[in-house]
Order: structure tokens, then sequence, then C-alpha cells
């Protein structure tokens, strides 16, 4: 589940079982942006989308979402296809 | 006209295993293609320095496929994805049912297109050629339908011209031929079964010169839709002399 806080709540985190792209990250927070920066990105970063726990999470939201234990994120972006 | 934007090429192309970069862009930009696929996948951390569609969204008409979805879940979401990754709400809707074939699902395929419709995609289906599943797929909204002509990748063309053409004279949907297509005369061939158009990629991105082949493929498409709107003459059983009969010397 999902819940929305402001970024400099969190201080201090002990990062546990967040999945971010099918690996479990080491992240500085529970944070969305803590999981973006964790692949190399920031909430700047175009033709990039998110989801968490199946849901899509708009743009809008990516700077002041907080994770939790167990929260599954998959970051996505257009590849060369058919 | 699809999905109400209207092209001036009937040539779609994929955008995947290409030599390189400069390739893809050149063979892209002769093509004359507007539209080009693309797929959704994580992003890795070994990336590429420009993005793909950073240098395509410009230029190109983007359509994000859902290219490896088993699940009517696993497309929805991809395809919510794509949309919000790239601001499209249009989509190749691909729903595997079958790995080695790569055939579609055909009976998650139009409740997946439905229930995109609903949220407001403009869905196109990559489906077979049997006309009932097309038509429930126009049923359903879709914008198009995208029979395969033969296996995904394998180039060996148009293996049932006679369904095609038959699904061609009665589909209310524009209908595009994907897959399978392996040099210009089966893009040629499609076009002048009736097709609205043709989607490409294997044939041009593992062609010994892909840029030759695009261009060839842009001119096969012309050709074939030239002679579709020309009307070929029927065919004969037996020889019927183009020269005239009369007047022969020593007659």
């Amino acid at each position: 589940m999902l819940r929305m806080t402001e970024p400099t709540a969190v201080v201090t985190y002990q990062a546990t079982n967040i999945s971010v792209n099918g690996v479990t990250a080491r992240l500085s927070a529970p944070t969305l942006q803590a999981a973006l920066a964790s692949v190399g990105l920031c909430a700047e970063t175009g033709h990039i989308a998110i989801a968490v726990n199946d849901s899509v999470i708009p743009r809008a939201q990516w700077g002041i979402l907080t994770l939790r234990t167990g929260d599954t994120v998959e970051i996505i972006t257009a590849v060369a296809g058919g | 006209m699809l999905g109400g934007v209207t092209f001036t090429s009937r040539l779609l192309l994929g955008t995947a295993g290409y030599p390189n970069r400069d390739a893809l862009l050149s063979a892209l930009t002769v093509s004359g293609a507007q539209i080009v696929t693309v797929s959704v996948r994580r992003v890795s951390l070994s990336g590429d320095s420009t993005s793909l569609p950073a240098l395509l969204d410009q230029r190109f008409h983007l359509l994000p496929n859902t290219a490896g979805c088993f699940t009517v879940r696993d497309a929805v979401l991809t395809a919510q994805l794509a949309r919000d990754a790239l601001g499209t709400n249009w989509l190749k809707l691909e729903l595997i049912g079958d790995r080695e074939t790569l055939y579609p699902d055909v009976l998650q395929l139009v409740s997946a297109a439905e229930q995109l419709v609903r949220d407001g995609f403009t869905v196109l289906p990559y489906c077979t050629d049997d006309p009932v599943l097309c038509q429930r797929l126009a049923d359903v909204g879709c914008a198009a339908v995208m029979p395969l002509a033969s296996f995904i990748g394998s180039g060996r063309g148009i293996l049932n011209p006679s369904a095609l053409e038959h699904l061609c004279s009665r589909s209310d949907v524009p209908v595009i031929v994907d897959a399978g297509i392996g040099t210009a005369s089966h893009a040629a061939l499609a076009m002048e079964l009736g097709a609205s158009a043709v989607l490409a990629n294997t044939a041009v991105a593992k062609a010994n010169d892909p840029v030759r082949m695009a261009m060839a493929l842009r001119d096969g498409v012309r050709a074939g839709r030239a002679a579709r709107l020309a009307g070929r003459i029927p065919e004969r059983r037996y020889a019927d002399p183009s020269s005239p009969e009369i007047g022969l010397i020593g007659s």
C-alpha cells in the first residue's frame, strides 16, 4: 500500500525488502526518489514510467511517495521493439 | 487514416535488431515510415547515453507494443506504463499464447482489447487472419486489426493470401499486415490484396543492407497500393493475345 508524506520526513532508514525492477534494492530511504536513484534516474528523467505493486504512479507523485517493506517497484522505459 | 490521424505513409517499421543506431535512423528515414514501434522494458543501469525514445519521438509517431506479455494483466499494465512514459494512448497490443510460434492468444486478446479501449487506448491488436476474430476486435473498438502474414521474424511472407484478401474486403477497420514480411514483394502483395498498411521489422533490420531494404519496402508498399487502386486484370485460364489478330501478313 502507498502513503504520502513530505520527502524530508524520513531521516534514517534500514532498507528492507523493497524490490526495484526485480532486485531487492538497498535504498537510502523508503521513497520513490530513492528507488529511482538506485537505478541511476531521478524524478525529472523523461520517457520513463513507474508502477508500484502493479499500479501506475503518476509523475506528480514521484517526489512525495513513500514505500513500505514488501513493495514491488517497476521502472520502465521504451526500448527498441517490433 | 488510423485512429483519427491521417498518415501519408502506409509502411510502419519496428526499431529492433538493427546493426547500430545509425543504420536504424537511416533506414527509418528513407523508409518514409511515420509510425515506428518500440517496446517497454525495465530501465537498466548499463543503458545507452541517449535513450531511444528521446532520439525518435520528435520525428516519428511512437507505437509502443506489449511484446512478450502472456496475460491480460501484464499487457494492460505494460500498456498503462507505456502511455505514461511516452505520452501516447496508441498501443500495439500483443498477447502471446505460445513461445515457439509467437502466435497470439486470441481468447485473451479480445478481452484485453476491450479493457484497453474502455481505458482510452487506441488499440492495434496483433492477431491472426481469422475473420471472426477480426470482427470481434473491431466490435470492441480496436482502431485496426494487424493479422500476421506468417510467423514473427520468419520472413516467409503471406502464407494465406486468400484469407487475407477476404479479410481486407470485409473488415470495418484498417487491416495492417504485421509479422512475416521478408522482402519487398511480400509488402507489395499485401497491399495488392487490399491491406491498408504493412508493418515490418526483421526484414529491414536483418537485411544485409537495412537502408536499401527500407527503400525497397517503401517502394513495394507504394507499388502494391497503386496496383490495388488501378484494378488488376482478372486471371485467365488460357492465352489471350495482346497484339491484333487481323492484318497479319500472308493472311
